[in-house]
């Protein structure tokens, strides 16, 4: 009898073990929910807004002055995105051309002279509707 | 100098940190009496 009750110990240990990880991951499973749900995972927003101002005085001191890469020109800040990326573009006073700045390990190195995309050159007219055009032919008509 | 929005979301952390581990010291706990 003691033996039986012994082996059915045995065969039980495993699922015990078994219920006790699925029920640790489960806890684990639910902590994480939670903590992500109340937003307390990430930085709070106060949080961001005063980094991202130290980092528009940071690019404003170290890329007030910069050189232009392609005639060495004086280059004033012209475009910073601290969305994602932490890009900032300087425009040369000299030559025009922008330059590209990227935000790697805590320095503003130059990506590339960058060129703005070109803007169309042929500007399609709005179509004109056709209670103006009528009032005008009206116009012409009593005129003449 | 710390904000009291930072307190608070510090002391919530600080809150789901223990009851994650008090829930798992309980299921651990049920395991060592079941075994």
């Amino acid at each position: 009898m003691s033996r039986l009750k012994h082996d059915k110990r045995e065969e039980n240990l495993p699922v015990y073990e078994l219920f006790f990880s699925i029920y640790v991951i489960a806890v684990l499973v639910f902590a994480y929910a939670s903590l992500r749900h109340l937003g307390l995972l990430t930085k709070s927003p106060a949080e961001q807004l005063m980094e991202k101002q130290k980092l528009m005085e940071q690019v404003t001191r170290v890329l007030h002055d910069a050189h232009c890469p392609l005639c060495g020109g004086k280059s004033n800040i012209w475009q910073i995105d601290l969305w994602k990326g932490n890009f900032a573009i300087t425009k040369c006073e000299k030559c025009g051309q922008n330059a590209l700045w990227r935000l790697e390990s805590h320095r503003w190195r130059l990506v590339a002279p960058y060129r703005p995309v070109l803007k169309p050159q042929i500007v399609l007219e709005t179509p004109r509707s056709k209670e103006k055009e009528m009032l005008k032919e009206e116009a012409k008509n009593a005129v003449g | 100098m710390q904000s009291a929005e930072e307190k608070v979301r510090k002391s919530k952390l600080l809150v789901a940190v223990l009851l994650t581990l008090l829930l798992i010291g309980a299921g651990f706990s049920v395991y060592l009496w079941g075994e």
